[in-house]
């Protein structure tokens, strides 16, 4: 829908209420009986490879908390080292730790950093995992020129600080960016961003994308199909998960929504009827299912209400990593994580029916494990 | 003749020197922004709705370093103090110190917002800091001078005494209503309203609503749908019930708000 429809639509009253993508009286998960179609078969039909999802440690996530990890109101670098550092070596049993990183990427490795920035300066992910994460990865033997962070939005990079002048030497890309004149439109009246998508490689749902000009630039396309970032299909050959452990109203948003929402186009349409099953369903499809090597789950600040967004009043420190190559297996333990917070402040009474399922429909897809009888969790407190 | 310039030149220096005597520094503005009426869009991405649906004519949000620490200082123009409230009251959810000094106001770890006449102001500092929090009052006070002669107008109905923040709601439409309650969005389906004032009540799951009804035939069509005994008051344009929050409706159904 149109935002100015949208807003068009409410100031009529109850009529408008049915229709809207914020009004939280609408459209609940279970009155939608039957889901559009989709191509996910087509990616079912694709072969897996040796490192598809839920990759070399099915089920396993190592979860590291730090009290100390704030130095001045910022997260440590050192001590974010010595959080990854140990995560890594939990999770891959291998005390070296160059070696424990070499299990999962090489030299020749193009390796894209995909951060979520979408929080600002408030709520994104740190620098200081981010930089231990390179640094690590440097120490491990990877050339810096093979580094990329990456994410949909060149914007957000910037507001957020992943900029050239905070990391020298690593290349900063996005899907949708502005020039220096600040348009998002080349000399030809196309989007950048047209450049920068795979159109051989789509997530089709039989549901239409319709925007006003204000938010095409943000969607790229309209229409039936969400295209894969080419930083996904062509630039790079192994990902790096970092997304930040938040909340998405009763649900959460951190390995597989910052996947699967961050690697396409065309998403507006898809955060309705369709909002759990492109969580899993995006994550199925080769140039995430086979490249996505690794999921840090930074929870140094995290938030229980607010999100996806950055509200202020919601955000806390949690001092935690949540490790694995299982995206499926650390959601479901960050999914606890956010929950008992939740009903900690007061803000939900007891588990929603439903929240879960994007990690329901994942683990049928073979991309991971969500029962948690079948995760194992190891759990380090650095400080105790 | 020559005390009247001494008198002049003793005046001019203290006006040079009056803002550094209060504020010791001036913030360095890092980056401002301006956006008006529907440019809201350019700034947030779904949430502007809500903001538009409380009038929000002008908001300038101003990035700056004030004695060593970050702050992103927001202010927001709205057509009532009423309005300034509203969007305030949805905005806020625990409060580390409120409503000090007279003034309508919430601190919390990373943030303080305030309502100073028509303006809603949120002073977000990302370090959480004590010293940042410390210091916000002050950021905020260069901007925004306090206002204490134009508070909303809290409805004696009510039967409201300060501290306001975190008791009581002031929504202007279906948006704001449905983040303050599913229960009452449901039951005000079809029923036009100018304004409601909404009190909570967290350990009852119950709720207190002023409604402001916009149509008079519709006052009718509600206390239909309303038992006679949940009906505390009633006013040429207004009906003041009471209720209780369904189970079902007391948790988010969603994942969150609109996005990209």
């Amino acid at each position: 829908m149109q935002r100015r429809k949208f807003v068009q639509s409410i100031a009529l009253g109850g009529i408008g209420i049915a229709l809207s993508p914020i009004v939280k009286a609408a459209a609940p998960e279970k009155t939608v009986a039957v889901k559009p179609a989709s191509n996910i078969q087509d990616a079912l039909s694709i072969p897996r490879t040796a490192f598809s999802m839920p990759g070399k440690f099915p089920g396993k996530v190592v979860k590291v908390n730090h009290s100390d990890c704030f130095v001045n109101g910022k997260p440590s670098e050192d001590i974010a080292y010595q959080m990854m550092k140990t995560s890594m070596q939990k999770l891959t049993g291998e005390d070296d730790l160059s070696k424990a990183w070499l299990q999962l990427v090489s030299p020749k490795d193009i390796i894209g950093l995909k951060v979520n920035p979408i929080g600002g300066k408030i709520l994104s992910t740190s620098h200081a995992v981010t930089k231990a994460v390179i640094k690590q990865l440097k120490e491990a033997g990877i050339p810096e020129t093979n580094i990329i962070i990456w994410d949909r939005r060149g914007e957000d990079l910037e507001s957020a600080g992943f900029t050239a002048e905070n990391y020298p030497g690593i290349k900063i890309m996005s899907t949708e960016y502005k020039d220096d004149k600040g348009s998002m439109i080349d000399g030809n009246g196309k989007f950048y961003s047209e450049n920068e998508i795979d159109k051989n490689q789509y997530f089709y749902v039989d549901a239409e994308g319709s925007y006003d000009k204000e938010t095409m630039p943000y969607m790229t396309n309209g229409g039936k199909n969400s295209y894969f970032t080419k930083i996904c299909t062509e630039k790079v050959t192994k990902i790096i998960n970092i997304p930040i452990i938040k909340n998405a109203g009763s649900s959460i948003t951190v390995c597989m929504k910052n996947l699967a929402f961050g690697a396409i186009t065309n998403t507006g349409r898809l955060h309705q009827a369709m909002w759990h099953e492109t969580c899993a369903y995006v994550c199925a499809f080769p140039p995430l299912r086979d490249k996505v090597v690794l999921n840090i789950a930074d929870g140094l600040i995290s938030n229980f209400d607010g999100g996806p967004g950055a509200d202020p009043q919601f955000i806390y420190h949690a001092n935690t990593l949540v490790v694995g190559t299982d995206p499926v297996a650390v959601d479901r333990i960050c999914y606890d994580m956010v929950l008992d917070k939740r009903i900690k402040e007061g803000v939900q009474q007891k588990e929603k029916e439903g929240s879960r399922a994007f990690m329901d429909i994942a683990q049928k897809l073979n991309l991971g494990i969500a029962d948690k009888a079948n995760i194992k969790l190891e759990e380090i407190n650095l400080n105790a | 003749m020559r005390r009247t310039i001494k008198t002049r030149l003793l005046f001019s220096l203290y006006l040079i020197f009056i803002p550094i005597i209060l504020f010791g520094q001036n913030p360095e503005v890092k980056r401002e922004r301006t956006f008006t009426g529907d440019g809201l869009y350019g700034f947030m991405d779904g949430g502007a709705e809500q903001y538009l649906e409380y009038g929000v004519s002008k908001l300038v949000t101003r990035d700056v370093v004030f004695k060593g620490e970050e702050y992103t200082i927001d202010i927001y123009d709205l057509p009532t103090p009423e309005d300034a409230f509203g969007i305030y009251s949805l905005h806020i959810f625990k409060c580390a110190d409120k409503d000090m000094q007279g003034c309508i106001d919430c601190l919390s770890t990373y943030q303080m917002q305030t309502v100073e006449g028509n303006r809603y102001i949120s002073v977000v500092f990302p370090s959480g800091t004590e010293t940042a929090r410390n210091n916000a009052t002050e950021l905020l006070r260069y901007y925004v001078k306090a206002d204490p002669k134009h508070m909303p107008a809290f409805p004696a109905v009510l039967k409201l005494a300060t501290p306001y923040s975190l008791k009581v709601k002031y929504l202007r439409g279906p948006i704001a209503l449905s983040e303050a309650s599913i229960t009452l969005s449901k039951q005000l389906n079809g029923i036009k309203y100018s304004r409601i004032w909404f009190i909570p009540e967290k350990v009852t799951n119950s709720f207190k609503a002023l409604i402001y009804i916009a149509d008079k035939k519709d006052v009718a069509k509600l206390k239909a749908t309303t038992k006679g005994s949940d009906i505390i008051e009633e006013g040429r344009d207004f009906i003041y019930i009471k209720g209780i929050e369904a189970a079902d409706d007391s948790q988010e159904s969603d994942h969150g708000s609109f996005g990209f």
